[in-house]
């Protein structure tokens, strides 16, 4: 079963994910912040991380920085996604090797998941 | 008498003859020697009058500033002056706006060294403009030169002590040459001597209206220069604050459509996720309502990003990001969500294609804003039939089109249709309808930035089709 971790600091949208992740045959966890979010990724080892920007503590930024550090982590696929999505967010989020920036505002849940899935072993 | 005696009164009287001729010659040449003299001091004076006011003018064409300009006039005037019984040098100014002749520069010599009389004459020289009588006012409309030795009548009642420190410094006259510029009164240039006003000489005079004459057209050249630059700096104030304002607006923008699409897609991500069946069974009747909810949430989310992409657009900060996709899926996609706008107004959304790969390497998501902006509009302004999607690929172009069953658009309209915040029939057709006509002006920023274009084919009463092009790029 093929392992998917959310880091994200609203419950709301953690919990939209889950479910429809969930019922889809995946397994999931979440951190709520960018602390948790590292320790959820040694412990849980997931196949993608979906990440949210703005978070307290350690921000999506700077998540990726420290998993990239890792030579265990550094090739879990990251999709990051935002709602601000302007054109320096943009930029940092290639400039530190994310798989894909998505912005909220513009794609359903599915159409999230589908870009998810894109990344999960055949 | 011997012919010798003659010979030598002959020679006598030659003699004597030669001693007055020469005597008379002598003077002569030295009554014209005395003349050439005074010629050529005349013409040194003259030189020396033509230097100093030269000098002034150049004082005055090499600085605008008039408060310093003012100073270094007074300063050259006296210092030129001094020795002709001059010691003091002022300049009055008419201001307008205090309706007043304002003593606006001083320059004295050493001789008027006495503090409390230089304070008397520094007040006893500003005075309104309404008394007409007195003799500077006077002479601003006679354009006619004071000089007096009254000098009460000039400066006012002198008390004892005035009266004592003023004898001291011997001042007994003063000169007083009306400022004017073309027709204009400017001000008055006063000097303060030390002798009597019949010993002031044409040399001295001729001077003076030198200066009087350059001084006017520095104070004009002055207030010229002062009204100029007061507009540019009230222009560089009201730049300065429109960028302030320009910055604050964008990061308004910013902040507002974070804040705002934080819970709009939350509200959009809780009911697709009911909508789609994953929290339980949901009734018909619910499911039109939350239909309902999650269509009208999805305009909002429109209107933010279209906002937003104004501000970006205004700021210069509108990019593109490049990457590879699906293009039949994300019309798919995108088709679909629109479809359940479409089943609330009842009208149809049909897209059929022969396209069935093709990666395309461009903006996605901001086709994907074209497409549901394009959309979006045919099912606002079509109330019955539907909307047909069609898309051809020809050479390296591709060619999509959206054609509505709608009211149709006039030329005349049409011409306006892409320009910002234009809306056809805004006063009464738009008002029913809603929406900012920020979507196609987008579209077009969008679909030409991407090198392709976009443009309308429409008949008042036939229904529309808007056409874009893209360049397929592999």
């Amino acid at each position: 079963m093929a392992k998917i971790l959310i880091v994200e600091d609203d419950p709301l949208i953690v919990k939209i994910y889950a479910t429809r992740l969930q019922a889809d045959g995946f397994e999931v966890q979440s951190g709520q912040d960018g602390l948790e979010g590292i320790a959820k990724i040694r412990e849980f080892m997931p196949d993608v991380v979906l990440l949210d920007v703005m978070m307290p503590k350690l921000d999506g930024f700077g998540f990726i920085t420290e998993v990239k550090k890792d030579p265990t982590l550094q090739a879990i696929p990251i999709v990051m996604y935002s709602n601000i999505g302007n054109e320096e967010e943009i930029q940092r989020a290639k400039s530190l090797g994310v798989a894909e920036f998505l912005v909220k505002a513009n794609l359903t849940p599915n159409q999230v998941i589908e870009k998810i899935k894109q990344y999960l072993p055949k | 008498m011997s012919p010798l005696l003659y010979g030598l009164i002959g020679i006598a009287l030659c003699a004597a003859a030669y001693v007055v001729a020469r005597s008379v010659s002598a003077r002569h040449y030295e009554n014209e020697l005395k003349k050439q003299e005074h010629r050529i001091t005349q013409l040194q004076q003259q030189a020396k009058t033509l230097g100093v006011v030269w000098s002034i003018e150049q004082l005055i064409v090499n600085t605008l500033n008039f408060s310093e300009v003012g100073e270094k006039i007074v300063n050259a005037t006296i210092l030129e002056l001094e020795n002709y019984g001059f010691a003091a040098s002022y300049l009055l100014q008419i201001d307008t706006t205090k309706n007043a002749l304002i003593s606006t520069a001083t320059a004295y010599t050493p001789s008027l060294h006495n503090p409390e009389l230089r304070t008397f004459f520094a007040h006893a020289t500003t005075m309104s403009l309404s008394q007409k009588d007195h003799p500077f006012i006077t002479s601003l409309s006679t354009k006619q030169m004071v000089i007096s030795e009254n000098l009460e009548q000039l400066f006012g009642q002198f008390d004892a002590a005035t009266a004592a420190a003023l004898q001291q410094t011997g001042i007994k006259s003063a000169i007083a040459f009306p400022l004017i510029s073309k027709t204009m009164p400017l001000g008055v240039l006063l000097f303060l001597l030390t002798k009597q006003s019949t010993e002031v000489s044409a040399y001295e005079l001729t001077m003076i209206s030198g200066f009087a004459n350059a001084v006017a057209i520095a104070l004009h050249n002055a207030t010229l220069y002062a009204k100029v630059s007061k507009t540019t700096q009230d222009l560089q104030i009201a730049n300065e604050h429109l960028k302030e304002l320009d910055r604050l607006k964008d990061e308004f923008v910013s902040l507002a459509s974070h804040e705002l699409r934080t819970p709009m897609t939350a509200i959009r991500g809780s009911l697709s996720t009911i909508l789609d069946g994953y929290a339980g069974d949901v009734s018909p009747q619910t499911r039109e309502f939350l239909t309902a909810a999650y269509n009208e949430n999805d305009r909002l989310i429109r209107l933010v990003n279209n906002l937003l992409n104004i501000s970006r657009i205004e700021a210069g900060r509108f990019k593109f990001e490049h990457n590879v996709f699906n293009y039949p899926k994300m019309m798919q996609e995108v088709v679909g969500n629109l479809q359940m706008a479409g089943k609330e107004k009842k009208l149809y959304v049909t897209y059929t294609s022969t396209i069935t790969t093709l990666q395309l390497v461009s903006d996605e998501d901001k086709i994907r804003e074209v497409l549901i902006n394009i959309i979006g509009n045919a099912i606002k302004f079509t109330h019955q039939g539907g909307i047909t999607i069609a898309d051809r690929i020809e050479g390296k172009l591709l060619y999509v089109s959206v054609t509505d069953t709608g009211s149709g658009i006039t030329k005349e309209d049409q011409d306006l249709l892409f320009k910002k915040f234009s809306q056809v029939g805004r006063d009464t057709y738009a008002k029913q309808t809603g929406g900012t006509g920020l979507g196609l002006y987008i579209s077009k920023q969008i679909i030409e930035g991407l090198g392709g274009s976009i443009w309308l084919e429409s008949q008042l009463g036939h229904g529309s089709t808007f056409h874009f092009t893209l360049p397929i790029t592999t």
